[in-house]
């Protein structure tokens, strides 16, 4: 499988939440501005790379019975290191990023690449699909957040951007972000509620499943026509 | 002797999940060894930061903590020349909440520092930011939130971490009352 291969299946024809349908309890809970969603989305790209890379490592003297159980170590193991190392060594990191750490654990998106793809394939192949599928998430994240923002708060950029000394991006989760209406307003503050997350979400898989149906009865068409 | 050829060798499988296990443990320790100290040391500064936000001292001037046991919501108490500073942690929506309010000679709020909660962000969390915690700032008699009734502007969609922040400020003041 080659690099593009798999870069094309985590964004798109295979996205984590939107095709596999897995890490969507944290899809739904965290996007409720683009601070969050970048954050958690980087916090888990990485975990996610790390956990494929050992986890493929030890590929060969896993026992298949308790697989699931050492999955489960390494994963739990492994977001408790950088959970210690950034308290330590980056608290401002650790505090902007302090919520969602811990529910890396329980991402079944890192279970569910060890289980379906690091333990059949090379460390190599293994590093390349944690960064697509990572990458997948982030972006599925940060459209969450861009559409339940806006119609939610009436706000774009919460947490990342700050516009009232001129344009900055806030690395620490305290910009406000640009203020387009008042969301409370409108009655609309259900959007940025797990309400608005479920719709947003359902919204999201039906407009993906109806795009990669609609290219693949195309390439149907193609082929038949080149049939003919 | 059959009988253990038709299943998994469970002695195996035991003898690679300790290992595992104990691996993973050994590195957490390691991890942990090495981190303990500063975690420690940048909560104690956070604490002490958090102090110096509500109720600022001119230099020289210390807290000293003093023994309260009043309320159970309330964890510390710290005096000044100026005033006291009271920790308490109080149930917010989602989270035990973990904040500081200090209280001055006549009374007064002059702040209220969130040190540590779990609050829903985007919602609940906004109560750590300066534009809600300053509404506190001069407040001297019971507060309460607007839907209350109050003059407290709650956070939108967050009303209950907003009742929390404001009764924990409340239970504050009465203490400092009490004490004196």
């Amino acid at each position: 499988m080659n690099i593009k291969q798999q870069f094309k299946e985590g964004l798109i024809t295979n996205n984590p939440v939107l095709v596999q349908l897995v890490g969507m309890c944290s899809t739904m809970a965290i996007t409720t501005s683009l601070f969050n969603g970048v954050g958690m989305g980087l916090s888990v790209l990485i975990i996610l790379t790390c956990c494929n890379v050992v986890i493929s490592a030890l590929r060969k003297i896993i026992p298949n019975d308790i697989r699931l159980a050492i999955f489960v170590v390494i994963i739990a193991g492994f977001v408790t290191i950088v959970d210690l190392m950034l308290q330590a060594f980056v608290p401002a990191l650790s505090d902007a990023l302090g919520v969602f750490i811990p529910l890396i654990v329980v991402n079944c998106i890192i279970m569910a690449r060890a289980e379906g793809f690091a333990q059949k394939s090379s460390v190599g192949a293994s590093l390349i699909d944690g960064i697509s599928q990572g990458l997948g998430y982030t972006l599925v994240l940060i459209a969450m957040c861009l559409i339940r923002e806006f119609l939610g708060n009436g706000s774009i950029g919460g947490g990342l951007i700050d516009i009232s000394n001129g344009f900055r991006i806030t690395m620490d989760g305290t910009g406000a972000g640009i203020q387009v209406f008042n969301g409370d307003a409108y009655g609309s503050l259900f959007m940025i509620l797990p309400l608005g997350g479920f719709i947003t979400l359902g919204c999201l898989i039906a407009l993906m499943q109806y795009l990669l149906r609609r290219s693949a009865e195309k390439k149907e068409l193609k082929e038949q026509e080149a049939a003919e | 002797m059959t009988e253990k050829k038709s299943g998994p060798n469970i002695v195996k499988l035991v003898i690679v999940l300790t290992l595992v296990s104990a691996v993973v443990a050994a590195i957490l320790g390691g991890v942990n060894a090495i981190t303990k100290d500063k975690i420690a040391a940048i909560t104690e500064q956070k604490t002490n930061d958090a102090l110096a936000e509500v109720l600022p001292v001119n230099e020289g001037e210390t807290y000293t903590e003093l023994d309260y046991t009043g309320d159970s919501t309330i964890t510390h108490v710290w005096e000044a020349p100026s005033g006291h500073v009271v920790e308490l942690v109080v149930s917010g929506a989602q989270s035990m909440i973990d904040l500081v309010v200090g209280v001055d000679n006549d009374g007064v709020v002059t702040g209220v520092s969130i040190i540590n909660h779990g609050e829903t962000p985007g919602l609940g969390a906004k109560a750590t930011e300066s534009s809600y915690r300053d509404q506190y700032i001069g407040v001297n008699a019971p507060a309460a939130v607007n839907k209350d009734g109050g003059s407290i502007q709650a956070l939108t969609g967050a009303t209950i971490t907003s009742r929390a922040v404001t009764d924990a400020v409340n239970t504050a003041m009465a203490a400092v009352a009490e004490i004196g």
